[in-house]
């Protein structure tokens, strides 16, 4: 297999990208809590995937970086995947991608995190764990979507990187 | 811009989604598969995890050190004011030693006097805002179980959940999840509305020579009756005997919430300020008297013959650095 080759892989550049990412997630998002709230990086990747990947690949990438979440906290197993295909796969649905403007990018990565954020509270609720749900929800929401708005466009670039040529194709 | 093509679209968010309910399900059941994974997870990311946590050190401290100055003072002045308090509480116990005793069993000074411990240090915050455990960089190889007590200078924060190799989790107190025995240690006063036929109960009684420059020479003392005397104006303070008020059970309410006790009986007199200490009733993960906070308010249930009990933890649950874990076997006794 040739360098080049090797580059042109989505799999093979997010194998690279995600030992980062998650370096990041741990050491950065889950330490600089501002308002107690911390950011999580592998949910933002799962935005940008369907943003730019469209519904299908977005859900799948969004269920890969859910399981690894699932696989690196101690909550229901399955949750993170369910949320991360779940909303990879809607905001995949929404005209907007790598072309749109700044402004209309964020705004989407914003309101699909504070979705997600109260649909993740949802499921813990239905699947009996409605401890892990009440406390600070909205703070929790509000932060979180203000903190991925912050990092979704390096993150648009990061996604452009690792789903190229696919983003192409996206609609 | 063609729309997505609707067929393989859903079929694919549908597999998704159940194949994500099945492990959800399969987890809540209770999944070695799952459990060994994570564990294996954890094993081999701590390197990594470990290595950016060191480079990312300088700007999480500005961070903290950015958010946090002020508070930090405050709480510096507020904790060297304790210590003083603290300082000449025991020393005015002395007086008594019975007294003092029971003050330090009450306080327990003697925590892990009985009892091995590990030290270990929390190696990050929880990666989810959703979830309550906290990761320490101790594990079975420096012998750790799951059910072993977790203190802190200050009193319990929980309990070990999952143990790997090299690192294990707490399950803190404030998870709901937790459910410790404890008993509420305080003064017996009469219910309220209730009768009291006998007297009251014997009390103890110490006595502190108040501050500022007096003599201590009494006539009794040096046998002389005649001898100019300077008598201090000495502080009687009458202490009132301590004892266990009730047995309950404390139940975590979720991060940054009080902790509550459940089947505490109307009846008694539990009141602001009480110390709650673990209480090892039988099949109790704790031993007996780990301090874990103090009453916070007490409120009658509505149509209940329980009390309503909130304890405000004396350990800083939300900023833990180094822990100890209690080598105890509820069946070895330690």
């Amino acid at each position: 297999m040739t360098a080049v080759a090797v580059v042109e892989r989505p799999l093979i550049r997010a194998a690279v990208v995600l030992p980062i990412l998650f370096g990041l997630q741990v050491s950065v998002a889950a330490e600089i809590r501002p308002f107690g709230v911390a950011g999580d990086l592998f949910l933002a990747c799962a935005i940008t995937a369907g943003l730019l990947g469209g519904p299908v690949r977005g859900a799948r990438y969004g269920f890969g970086l859910g399981l690894l979440t699932d696989l690196v906290t101690r909550l229901p197993f399955g949750m993170g995947a369910l949320t991360g295909a779940l909303v990879a796969y809607f905001v995949g649905l929404v005209p907007v991608g790598a072309q749109s403007t700044r402004r209309a990018y964020v705004t989407v990565v914003a309101v699909a995190t504070a979705a997600a954020s109260l649909f993740a509270s949802v499921l813990a609720i239905l699947f009996g764990r409605d401890d892990l749900a009440g406390s600070g929800l909205v703070r929790i929401t509000l932060v979180m979507a203000l903190l991925h708005a912050v990092v979704a466009l390096p993150l648009r670039a990061l996604g452009r990187f690792v789903l190229l040529p696919d983003v192409i194709d996206r609609h | 811009m063609a729309l997505p093509t609707p067929g393989p679209s859903r079929r694919t968010i549908i597999v998704l989604a159940l194949l994500s309910v099945t492990l959800i399900t399969v987890d809540l059941r209770g999944s070695e598969l799952i459990d060994g994974s994570r564990a294996a997870t954890t094993e081999l990311t701590s390197p990594l995890a470990g290595f950016f946590r060191f480079l990312a050190r300088p700007a999480v401290n500005a961070w903290n050190g950015m958010r946090s100055y002020e508070e930090l003072e405050l709480e510096n002045a507020q904790l060297r004011d304790k210590v003083e308090a603290q300082e000449g509480a025991a020393i005015a116990a002395e007086a008594k030693s019975q007294l003092y005793d029971e003050l330090k069993a009450v306080a327990g000074l003697d925590l892990l006097g009985n009892y091995p411990y590990v030290t270990a240090q929390v190696v990050g915050e929880p990666a989810s805002n959703l979830q309550l455990a906290v990761e320490i960089d101790k594990g079975a190889r420096d012998g750790l179980a799951p059910g072993m007590p977790v203190v802190t200078a200050g009193g319990l924060v929980g309990r070990l959940s999952q143990v790997t190799p090299t690192h294990s989790f707490i399950r803190m107190l404030y998870d709901p999840q937790i459910g410790v025995p404890v008993k509420i240690i305080g003064t017996r006063r009469p219910a309220p509305g209730a009768t009291t036929t006998t007297t009251s109960p014997p009390t103890a009684t110490t006595t502190a020579a108040p501050s500022g420059p007096t003599s201590s020479t009494t006539g009794a003392e040096t046998g002389d009756p005649s001898a100019e005397t300077t008598v201090p104006a000495t502080t009687t303070t009458t202490v009132p005997p301590k004892s266990v008020l009730d047995t309950g059970l404390l139940k975590g309410q979720g991060y940054d919430r009080p902790l509550a006790v459940d089947l505490v009986g109307a009846g008694e007199s539990v009141a602001v300020g009480d110390a709650v200490t673990s209480y090892a009733s039988s099949g109790s993960l704790f031993p007996e008297d780990i301090p874990i906070g103090r009453v916070k308010t007490v409120r009658p249930r509505p149509g209940s013959t329980y009390l309503d009990v909130l304890v405000e933890p004396i350990a800083d649950l939300r900023r833990l650095s180094f822990v100890r874990v209690i080598k105890y076997s509820p069946t070895a006794g330690g």
